[in-house]
């Protein structure tokens, strides 16, 4: 069996309790949870994040495969994050030492924390594309002032990457059917990369510039004002999801920055 | 004809999507069949009824999941599509996917310099591609500038000019008016000539009827025909279950008298001829 990925984002469609909450209000869970993530460095705390987020992804009926797509591409950047750390890092009593570099324990689990904070951030990310579709997406930002035009361009941006990704894919299929073997080193195969890299820009640039003409060709920009046909609108659970959301974080960073609260790597307080 | 001259055996190849978005998607069925040399083949069916993906396996961009498919004595599975071009030439449906060199003859002589020829042979295999599409007086000009019709000659010259014993082409003719279709498809019945095979991929029924000596049907990845286009024009029941529509000259000659003009007649040429000749007897009575 051949895996055909049809769609490269993470949204997974669904009608959960967060699915259903307003974008800009997961947008502002986002904003609110990734300032956590990043003022706080206690690995307990960071994994708590992490396993907060994973609960509510399961409770929303978030596809556990996609979960593991996204540690899947995380993982060897935090791994790389962990085994990279002790180089530049020499604080603390040496467990090991290799010649000139000397790997400690405070080292280790700094970059563990980095890891861990990393992992936190993109999976609190993933609260919000993972449960907002393209379109809803877009039109949160354009409720919060985006102009029309802009959302337009970041729907159609989005909305190709697929196809993008799809056309990258055919136009390696053309050149190794003219003959095109991909080997050597990373030099050479870059170098043997080019026809592909010409041909996918010119079908883009080819399609973006069809593109924009069908759009004009359907009125796109014709007036200023225009009607949405499903727009967005903040529910009495958005304002409540929102206002005890804003309060749990602003408490949470008054005790961070004021009492020192997730300031100590192991211990919470 | 003997197992010899096959070009490319599929040995019960079977195929599937598995999409991020939905159901695995089975696109080949347990799907035979031999290409040997000097056939026109057409293989037709409607969208999504397996062709590419077929095609696709012909020179092993695609490897299937059970089965095998041997160009030559070759399985595509141990080796590379870039290393079986020489052998099976691929055209895309979009020329735009191939093109990015910045004149006609450098674009069609680039799969000969994988084909280790020297520099005197690799010159005149170009030029020879590129008076047999009629794209000489062009050779020195950017490909970007024409329009897709050239563009997709420039493409059909590049995959020619690397002389592969077989030539797979998907829908070869959009964007050609009747005079570029004519002289493609004089191309082609001279390549045919020499002892080379081509795969047709068409939506275009006359066109596969004019053509080709043998059609392959697919239908939800099967095999469901295969054989001369007379005969499979003639299976009403089978083209409507695909969706398939028949070629106006197939549907004249099944509706006039068998006196007139034999009813598996579909090619345009052949139609006319007898109907003249036929005409003419009656004439001389």
């Amino acid at each position: 069996m051949s895996v055909a990925r049809a769609s490269f984002d993470f949204y997974a469609p669904g009608s959960s309790w967060l699915h259903r909450r307003d974008p800009r209000v997961k947008l502002g869970i986002v904003i609110g949870g990734s300032a956590l993530a990043l003022l706080w460095i206690n690995i307990w705390l960071l994994l708590s994040v992490l396993l907060l987020v994973h609960l509510v992804l399961w409770l929303a009926g978030y596809p556990l495969a996609n979960l593991w797509t996204v540690w899947r591409t995380i993982g060897p950047l935090l791994i790389v994050v962990i085994l990279v750390w002790p180089l530049f890092d020499r604080s603390g009593t040496a467990l090991v030492t290799l010649g000139p570099i000397e790997i400690t324990g405070m080292a280790l689990l700094r970059g563990t924390v980095t890891a861990a904070r990393l992992a936190a951030v993109s999976f609190v990310f993933l609260l919000w594309i993972g449960t907002t579709s393209v379109r809803e997406l877009v039109r949160g930002f354009v409720r919060l002032g985006l102009p029309d035009a802009w959302g337009m361009s970041l729907t159609i941006g989005l909305r190709f990457i697929p196809t993008f990704a799809g056309i990258f894919q055919t136009v390696t299929d053309a050149q190794k059917s003219r003959g095109l073997v991909l080997e050597g080193n990373f030099i050479e195969r870059g170098r043997l990369m080019l026809p592909i890299l010409v041909s996918s820009l010119v079908t883009a640039l080819r399609a973006s510039e069809q593109l924009a003409m069908t759009l004009e060709s359907r009125a796109f920009g014709a007036t200023k004002r225009r009607t949405v046909l499903r727009d967005i609108q903040m529910t009495a659970a958005d304002w409540m999801t929102l206002i005890v959301g804003a309060a749990v974080v602003a408490t949470l960073v008054y005790l961070s920055l004021w009492h020192g609260f997730g300031q100590s790597l192991t211990a919470p307080f | 004809m003997s197992q010899a001259e096959s070009l490319v055996v599929v040995d019960g190849v079977s195929f599937s999507y598995d999409r991020q978005d939905g159901p695995i998607q089975t696109a080949l069925d347990d799907v035979s069949l031999t290409i040997r040399r000097g056939e026109l083949i057409g293989l037709v069916g409607q969208n999504g009824s397996g062709k590419s993906t077929l095609a696709r396996h012909l020179n092993g961009l695609l490897l299937p999941d059970a089965g095998r498919v041997l160009v030559g004595d070759v399985d595509t599975r141990e080796t590379e599509p870039g290393r079986l071009a020489g052998t099976v030439g691929y055209v895309f449906q979009n020329p735009d996917h191939a093109l990015f060199l910045p004149t006609v003859r450098e674009e069609i002589a680039y799969g000969l310099q994988f084909q280790a020829l020297d520099e005197s042979e690799a010159a005149a295999r170009a030029s020879t591609a590129l008076a047999a599409f009629g794209l000489t007086q062009v050779a020195d000009k950017h490909p970007a500038s024409f329009g897709r019709g050239t563009r997709r000659l420039i493409v059909l010259a590049a995959a020619y000019a690397m002389a592969p014993a077989l030539l797979v082409l998907d829908e070869p003719t959009g964007g050609l008016d009747y005079r570029l279709t004519s002289r493609l498809v004089e191309t082609l019945r001279a390549y045919i000539a020499a002892g080379n095979s081509v795969v047709l991929i068409s939506h275009d029924m006359q066109l596969v009827a004019n053509t080709c000596d043998r059609v392959l049907a697919l239908s939800d990845g099967r095999l469901i025909a295969d054989g001369p286009p007379g005969r499979l024009f003639r299976d009403r029941d089978m083209l409507a279950s695909t969706g398939l529509n028949v070629p106006d000259v197939a549907r004249i000659a099944q509706a006039l008298p068998e006196t007139l003009v034999d009813p598996d007649t579909v090619a345009i040429d052949d139609f006319v001829e007898q109907f003249q000749r036929t005409v003419m007897k009656r004439e001389l009575r």
